[in-house]
């Protein structure tokens, strides 16, 4: 056994923990090793001092001062207890809680938000009217009841407003409005 | 309730039962021998004594986190080792020791010998005093260690649980811890103690 090998087996030595051959090796190189004897017998004696530290006694009022926190923490559950009723018993603190409820709640405002405003109106394109469209549907409708009309005088005068109002459209650049004699 | 009548194990199931008397019989079991450790490794009474109320505290609020496969007192002890470690922390980034700040405690607390009497020599003090400065030069986990062993004197097997650490490591740790120790109490190759 050489130096480094004493020191790290000097606590095993102490404890009594060496096995039968390493105990003598240590005890041989010991007795040889000025130095490491010495080492051996500063440990041995820092170990007894330790062993002979004082003791510190807890204040006389230690037990009081525990048991009035306790009480008083006691008093403190007992008087939030029905803040969160059973969720300290599933192990979710306050904070937890009230992250938990507000991430909830802004998770269902977004997906009603977000599914209203996915929804297309019905609107189709057919249904869309220009104010040229509006008019001539509006003439066609009018030579439609002046063929269902029987009086000649009557549909002769309401084919010269026609004819008038044909006359407006085309210097609009709209197609004129062709009015079928029923006669023929 | 007399201390032998019933096991550590015994008063914590009890205790989880809602008997409040077997919590009161715990804490007298370990207050001393917790405060101890925890002076010892604060060096700090003030701090000791509330790390000690928070271990206490913590007993009485996770008393259903014991479960019977653990010894009581090193799962008692896992925890003020905790608390006291967290709190070493903050009183790091506070202040530093210095030899002149050991005297403050002798002053206001009754500090017994071993053998119960009050009285000591003054170089039994100082050799103390000592010791307990290079103990506060010494990393955390080698402080704990060296605490549990040589102070409080426990089995390798309780410090190998208290700590989670394998037995191998605990008793190199003590090793290393121990002669580190002599290192910091060797003036320039003269032994101080």
């Amino acid at each position: 056994m050489n130096c480094y090998e004493f020191e790290l087996n000097l606590s095993d030595f102490i404890e009594g923990e060496l096995k039968q051959k390493d105990n003598f090796n240590f005890k041989t190189h010991k007795n040889i090793c000025n130095s490491c004897s010495k080492k051996l017998e500063s440990m041995l004696t820092l170990i007894s001092n330790m062993r002979r530290m004082r003791t510190v006694s807890v204040p006389s009022n230690f037990t009081r001062e525990l048991h009035y926190k306790i009480s008083n923490l006691d008093n403190y559950n007992i008087k939030n207890s029905w803040r969160f009723l059973d969720i300290f018993n599933l192990g979710l603190k306050p904070n937890h809680t009230i992250a938990f409820g507000l991430s909830i709640i802004m998770i269902i405002t977004s997906i009603v938000y977000f599914s209203k405003i996915d929804q297309i109106p019905n609107v189709k394109i057919a249904d869309f009217k220009t104010p040229e469209s509006v008019r001539l549907n509006n003439n066609s409708h009018f030579a439609n009841e002046l063929q269902s009309l029987k009086d000649p005088i009557l549909k002769d005068s309401l084919n010269k407003v026609n004819s008038n109002k044909n006359n407006n459209l085309r210097q609009n650049d709209t197609p004129p409005i062709k009015v079928v004699n029923s006669r023929k | 309730m007399d201390s032998f009548e019933f096991t550590d194990e015994q008063l914590i199931a009890k205790f989880q039962d809602g008997n409040v008397g077997a919590y009161t019989e715990l804490v007298e079991r370990y207050k001393e021998r917790l405060f101890n450790f925890i002076y010892r490794f604060l060096y700090d009474v003030d701090k000791a004594e509330d790390i000690l109320q928070d271990t206490f505290i913590k007993l009485y609020t996770h008393k259903h986190s014991y479960r019977e496969i653990a010894k009581f007192s090193t799962w008692l002890y896992t925890i003020a080792g905790n608390l006291a470690k967290t709190e070493l922390r903050k009183l790091k980034r506070r202040k530093t020791y210095s030899v002149s700040d050991l005297s403050r405690y002798d002053q206001e607390f009754i500090i017994k010998s071993p053998d119960g009497s009050a009285e000591i020599d003054a170089e039994a003090i100082t050799v103390e005093k000592k010791i307990q400065y290079a103990l506060n030069q010494l990393p955390k986990d080698f402080k704990t260690i060296i605490i549990l062993r040589d102070i409080q004197e426990l089995s390798y097997e309780d410090i190998s649980k208290i700590v989670d650490v394998p037995i191998g490591t605990v008793k190199s740790r003590i090793n290393r811890g121990r002669l580190k120790l002599q290192k910091l109490l060797t003036n320039k190759g003269e032994r101080i103690i």
